[in-house]
C-alpha cells in the first residue's frame, strides 16, 4: 500500500511521581500511512493523549522516554535537535486538543495567533508568506465561522466552545498539514455541534490528502470517521484492525467488552460494561495488564505481556487466547 | 479595546477606597491614643495649653463633626502644623517627599527590569546552572529584609570597596541644585549640572539596591514559576506543534500571560518599599520622607503622622490604578468581563 | 499500595491506616526537597532556642539590665561568639532571648488574625453577591490599600511603645490579608459541585462553611501561616528598629540592629549578627512553608 507517514516503535513513557515512576506507556507500536484515517480508542487514562504528546514532543517535564522510537517520514524525531524539530513541526503536524478553551491563548486575538502560525508554517525561519491575512480569512471561512473579519479581532473568551473548536480547526486548515491529530475533538461540545465539527475535520483531511489520527473513547465516532482502528488499554496497543473488520469481529476480550458496553437504541436492555478499572501504573500487573479484569484469563496471562500478532488479514491482537502454540507454553 | 469604561470604574472604586482610608486614618489618629492633644504635648504640659490644642483640633466636638471638619481641611490640602518642626506638615512633606520618591523610583526600575529579565532568562534556561544560581540567589534575596541588605551593603562598600558613597543624598559640602521638583537627579539634569546628577545618582545606588533586592528576587521567582505553569498549557503545546519557533513562543505567547501575576505582586512590593524605606533611609542617613516619618512617630506628632500616611495612601492607590490598567491592557479577560475589579 | 494498585478494603475501612498512609505520603512529598527539611531543622532550632533560652544562652543575665563597660565593643571571640555590644552584653545571648519575643509576637498575631480573617473571608466568599460580601470586602480593601508595614507603624506610633502594643498594631494590619485569600478561595470553591450537592441535600450553612469549604482552603492557609511567621518577625523587627516595639534593656532584633548601625562600619558585628538572625528566621520559615506547600499540593500528572 502507500508510504508510511508515522511509525511509533516500542514506545515507553514514564512519569516520575510519589513513590517511584508511573509506567504509563509500555511498548506502544503504532503506524499511520499517508492519507489514512486512523482511530485510537480506549478508556480515559489509558495513555492515548500521552502517546500523542510524546509524538509532538510536548510532554511535561516530569515525563521521560526510556525506550522507543518515533519515525516521521523515516526521521526519528526523538533524536532531532530543537531547530530540526521546529522545521518538521511547521510542515508536518497539527493537533486539535480536547479542550478548545485551553488550546487557545487567552491573551492574544485569534488573528494574532493565526498570523504567527501561518508565518512559521513554511519553516522556522519565518519566511515571508504572502497574503497572510487572506489565508487566515479563508481558513476561518472554511471552518464555517461566521464573520471572519470580526473573528480575527476577537479574543477566545468572546467565543463559544463550538466556535473555539472551529478556530482550532481553522488553525489546521490555514497550514498545509501531513497529519492532523484530533484528541477527543468533540467531547467538550454540545451534541448538536459535535457532528458538524467532526464532519469539518473529515472534510479537511480528505481535501488536503492528509492523514488523521482520531483519539476517542467513543467507538461510534471511530466507526463513522476512520478506516483503521487501534485499541489501547493501560499503555498497550491490544488490538488493531480495519474499522469494518474490528466492529464485525473483535478478538480481544477488552474490545469485546467495549463493544458490548455501547448502549443500543434497539434491542433493549442496558449495556454490560466491563467490571473493574484500569490498573495503577505504579505497580502494573506483570503480565497482560488486562488480566485482572479479563473473564478468560489463564496462567500465561499473569506472566508476560502478550505480543501483538496477526490473527487475520491485517488484524492484529495481543492476547494469549489466539497465540499459536499456547498449549506448549502451558505445558512447559 | 474598551479600556475607557474599565478605567472609569476603577477610578470610582479608588475614590471610595481613599475615602475609606481617610476614615481609617482618622480613627487611628483620634481614637487609638485616647487623648491626642495630651499625647502630643506630653504628660507635663499645663492643662490650659492642652485645652487650647484640644480646641484647635476640634476635639471638643462630636466625633462625626470632628471627622467632617478634618476631612474639609485635608481636602483643601491643609494637614495642620507639625508639633516637632513647628511648620505646616504640608511644607515638611513637600521638602522630604521628593527624596523618597526619587529613591523608590530608582528602586522600582531595579525591581521591574531586574525581576522580569532574571525570571524570563531563568525560565528559558530552566534547570540549567544559570537557573539554579538565579533561584538560589532569589531565595536569599527574598528572605533577607531590606535593612539587613542595607547593613551588609554598607559594610561592603563603606569598609571594603569604596565605590559608592554610603551616606546622605549628596557629598558633604556640595550645594544642591536649584529646586524644581525636589528630586536632585532630575533637578540637576534640568539645570544642566551633570556632575551633580552623577553625585546624586551615586548616592541613590546603595539604598536603592538594598530596597530592591527582596522584591526583585520575589518578582524573578514569580515570573519564573508563572512561566513554568503556563509552559505546560495546551495553547503553548499547540503553538510549538505548529512549528512556531521557541524564541517566539517564549518571548510572546508565554511571556504575556505570564507577566500578569508578577506585575500585580511587584506593585504591592513597590508600595511596601515606602515602608522599608523608613529603615533603609535611616541606615544610609538619607534625608527622605521615611526618616521624617520615624521622627514624627517617635514624637507622637499626630498631624504629621496622619499627613505622611495620607500622602502614602494616595501614592499607593494611584499605583494600584496604574497597575490595574496595565493588567487590564495585558489581559482581555479582565478588560472585557470586568473580573477581578 | 497493593499489587493491583487499588485501595484494598482493609485500608478503606481502617481510618488509622489511611491517616498513616496520608501522613507518610505528605512526609514523602515534604522531604523530597532537601531544602524543606533544612527549613524544618531551622524552625525546630529557633523554637528550641526560644523555649530553652535561659539554659542555652551563654550569658542569660545579659538579656536584661546588665552593664559591663570593661568588656564593651569586643569583636567575636571564643568568649563571645558574636562579640559584645556598646555596654558589654553578649550579642549571641541577646539574640537567643530576642527569638522568644519574635516568636511570641508571630504566634499572637497569627492566633488572632488567622481565625478572624478566615471567618470574615469565608462569610464574604460564601455570600458573594450580597451586601455581606460588599461590606466585608470593601472594609478589607481599605485596610490593604496601604502595605501592612506602614499601617502597623502608624498604629504603633499612636500607642505606647511596648511589645504588646506592637503586637496589636501588626495584628490590625495583618488580618485583612487572610480575609482576602480565604475570600478568593471560598468564592471559587462555593461553585464546586460537591458544595452545590451539599446545599441540595439540605446541609446547614455552618456545615457547608466549615466542613465543605474550609477544609479545601486549609492547605493554602497553612502554607501562608508558615511563611507568615517569618514575615511577622520581619515587621516586628522593623517596628523595634524604629523604636516602637520592645523597649531596652529587653532584647529585640530590630533595636539591636538600630544600635549597631550607629557603630558601622568599625564595630560591624553589633548590627550584622542580629541582621543575620532575622535572615535565619525568615529563611527557615520560608523553606518550611514552601515544603508545606509542596507536601499539601495535589500530585501533578
Amino acid at each position: 500500500m502507500s508510504e508510511t507517514l508515522l511509525d511509533i516503535k516500542n514506545l515507553h513513557v514514564w512519569f516520575k511521581v510519589y513513590g517511584g515512576v508511573l509506567k504509563v506507556l509500555n511498548g506502544v507500536n503504532f503506524n499511520v500511512k499517508i492519507g489514512e484515517k486512523v482511530g485510537l480508542v480506549g478508556e480515559a487514562g489509558c495513555g492515548k493523549t500521552t502517546t500523542m504528546k510524546a509524538l509532538l514532543r510536548v510532554l511535561p517535564n516530569l515525563a521521560l522516554i526510556p525506550e522507543g522510537d518515533i519515525f516521521v517520514r523515516g526521521k526519528n524525531i526523538l533524536k532531532l535537535n530543537s531547530r530540526e524539530l521546529a522545521d518538521l513541526r511547521g510542515r508536518g503536524l497539527s493537533m486539535i486538543f480536547q479542550d478548545p478553551t485551553s488550546a487557545l491563548n487567552p491573551v492574544f486575538t485569534i488573528g494574532q495567533q493565526l498570523d504567527d502560525i501561518i508565518k512559521y508554517s513554511a519553516g522556522s525561519s519565518g519566511q515571508k508568506v504572502a497574503n497572510k491575512k487572506n489565508i487566515a480569512l479563508s481558513a476561518l471561512h472554511e471552518a464555517r465561522l461566521p464573520d471572519p473579519e470580526r473573528m480575527l479581532d476577537s479574543y477566545p473568551i468572546q467565543l463559544s466552545g463550538g466556535m473555539r473548536q472551529r478556530v482550532c480547526i481553522a488553525f489546521a486548515i490555514a497550514t498545509a498539514r501531513d497529519l492532523l491529530i484530533a484528541d477527543e475533538p468533540t467531547t467538550n461540545l454540545d451534541v448538536t455541534i459535535q457532528d458538524q465539527v467532526l464532519r469539518l475535520i473529515k472534510d479537511l483531511v480528505e481535501k488536503k490528502g492528509a492523514s488523521l489520527i482520531l483519539i476517542t473513547h467513543s467507538l461510534g465516532l471511530a466507526r463513522e470517521t476512520t478506516e483503521r482502528v487501534y485499541v489501547m488499554y493501560a499503555g498497550n496497543m491490544i488490538e488493531m484492525a480495519a474499522t469494518s473488520l474490528l466492529f464485525k469481529k473483535p478478538f480481544h476480550p477488552y474490545t469485546q467488552g467495549l463493544l458490548a458496553s455501547v448502549p443500543r437504541l434497539s434491542g433493549g436492555g442496558f449495556a454490560e460494561g466491563i467490571p473493574g478499572r484500569i490498573p495503577n501504573y505504579r505497580n502494573p500487573p506483570p503480565g497482560c495488564r488486562f488480566a485482572p479484569r479479563c473473564p478468560y484469563a489463564f496462567a500465561p496471562c499473569t506472566k508476560a505481556m502478550p505480543p501483538l500478532i496477526d490473527v487475520d488479514d491485517g488484524h492484529q491482537v495481543a492476547c494469549y487466547l489466539y497465540q499459536n502454540g499456547q498449549e506448549d507454553r502451558r505445558n512447559a | 479595546m474598551r479600556l475607557g469604561p474599565f478605567v472609569l470604574r476603577r477610578l470610582a472604586i479608588s475614590i471610595f477606597v481613599l475615602f475609606g482610608l481617610s476614615i481609617l486614618i482618622f480613627l487611628i489618629a483620634r481614637i487609638v491614643p485616647g487623648d491626642p492633644a495630651r499625647m502630643a504635648l506630653g504628660p507635663r504640659a499645663p492643662v490650659d495649653v492642652v485645652e487650647r490644642l484640644r480646641q484647635q483640633m476640634h476635639l471638643d466636638r462630636p466625633l462625626l463633626e470632628q471627622y467632617g471638619l478634618w476631612l474639609w481641611e485635608v481636602a483643601h490640602g491643609n494637614l495642620g502644623d507639625s508639633l516637632v518642626t513647628r511648620r505646616p506638615v504640608k511644607q515638611d512633606i513637600r521638602e522630604f517627599f521628593p527624596a523618597t520618591l526619587e529613591l523608590v523610583g530608582l528602586t522600582a526600575i531595579f525591581i521591574i527590569v531586574g525581576g522580569i529579565s532574571l525570571g524570563v532568562i531563568s525560565a528559558r534556561y530552566a534547570n540549567t546552572w544559570f537557573d539554579n544560581v538565579v533561584r538560589l540567589f532569589s531565595y536569599l534575596g527574598i528572605v533577607t529584609p531590606a535593612f539587613a541588605w542595607a547593613v551588609i551593603l554598607m559594610l561592603l562598600f563603606g569598609f571594603v570597596w569604596h565605590i559608592f558613597p554610603t551616606y546622605g543624598r549628596l557629598t558633604e559640602g556640595v550645594i544642591p541644585p536649584v529646586t524644581i521638583t525636589g528630586m536632585y537627579t532630575i533637578d540637576s539634569l534640568l539645570n544642566g549640572r551633570f556632575d551633580l546628577f552623577w553625585d546624586a545618582f551615586m548616592h541613590l545606588i546603595l539604598p536603592a539596591i538594598a530596597l530592591a533586592l527582596p522584591p526583585m528576587s520575589q518578582a524573578a521567582r514569580i515570573t519564573r514559576s508563572s512561566m513554568a505553569d503556563n509552559q505546560n498549557k495546551d495553547c503553548i503545546a499547540s503553538m510549538i506543534a505548529y512549528g512556531v519557533p521557541n524564541r517566539v513562543v517564549t518571548g510572546k505567547y508565554l511571556l504575556k500571560p505570564s507577566l500578569i501575576s508578577p506585575i500585580t505582586v511587584m506593585a504591592l512590593d513597590i508600595a511596601a518599599t515606602f515602608g522599608y524605606a523608613f529603615m533603609v533611609e535611616k541606615i544610609f542617613g538619607f534625608p527622605g520622607l521615611a526618616r521624617y516619618g520615624i521622627q514624627v512617630m517617635l514624637n507622637k506628632d499626630v498631624n504629621a503622622i496622619v499627613g505622611v500616611v495620607m500622602v502614602l495612601g494616595v501614592v499607593f492607590i494611584t499605583l494600584n490604578i496604574v497597575v490595574d490598567i496595565i493588567v487590564a491592557y495585558l489581559d482581555p479577560r479582565i478588560r472585557l468581563l470586568g473580573r477581578n475589579v | 499500595m497493593t499489587t493491583k494498585g487499588m485501595l484494598t478494603s482493609s485500608s478503606l475501612e481502617n481510618p488509622w491506616a489511611r491517616t498513616l498512609d496520608s501522613l507518610k505520603r505528605t512526609w514523602y512529598k515534604f522531604s523530597r526537597n532537601w531544602l524543606s527539611v533544612l527549613g524544618l531543622v531551622m524552625v525546630v532550632t529557633i523554637f528550641f532556642l526560644a523555649v530553652f533560652a535561659p539554659y542555652v544562652a551563654p550569658y542569660p543575665q545579659h538579656s536584661g539590665k546588665f552593664v559591663d563597660f570593661k568588656s564593651k565593643n569586643q569583636p567575636p571571640s571564643w568568649q563571645h561568639l558574636m562579640g559584645t555590644d556598646t555596654i558589654g552584653r553578649d550579642i549571641l545571648s541577646r539574640i537567643i532571648f530576642a527569638f522568644r519575643n519574635a516568636l511570641l509576637m508571630a504566634i499572637v498575631v497569627l492566633a488572632i488574625s488567622v481565625p478572624f480573617g478566615t471567618l470574615t473571608g469565608l462569610t464574604a466568599g460564601y455570600y458573594s453577591g450580597t451586601w455581606v460580601e460588599t461590606v466585608i470586602m470593601r472594609v478589607t480593601d481599605v485596610f490593604i490599600s496601604i502595605p501592612p508595614i506602614i499601617l502597623a507603624l502608624s498604629i504603633a506610633a499612636m500607642l505606647k511603645p511596648t511589645l504588646m502594643n506592637s503586637m496589636i498594631a501588626v495584628t490590625v494590619s495583618w488580618w485583612p490579608w487572610y480575609t482576602r485569600i480565604t475570600y478568593s478561595l471560598a468564592s471559587s470553591i462555593k461553585n464546586e459541585y460537591y458544595v452545590q450537592a451539599a446545599e441540595l441535600t439540605g446541609a446547614s450553612k455552618i456545615y457547608i462553611l466549615f466542613r465543605e469549604i474550609l477544609p479545601n482552603c486549609s492547605s493554602s492557609l497553612l502554607t501562608k501561616m508558615a511563611l507568615d511567621v517569618g514575615w511577622v518577625t520581619l515587621v516586628g523587627a522593623a517596628l523595634s528598629f524604629v523604636g516602637l516595639g520592645e523597649q531596652p534593656p529587653k532584647p529585640a532584633l530590630g533595636t539591636m540592629i538600630a544600635e549597631g548601625v550607629e557603630r558601622m562600619p568599625t564595630q560591624w558585628w553589633i548590627a550584622l549578627f542580629p541582621a543575620l538572625a532575622i535572615m535565619f528566621v525568615v529563611l527557615g520559615f520560608n523553606l518550611f512553608g514552601d515544603g508545606i506547600r509542596d507536601a499539601l499540593s495535589p500530585e501533578e500528572a
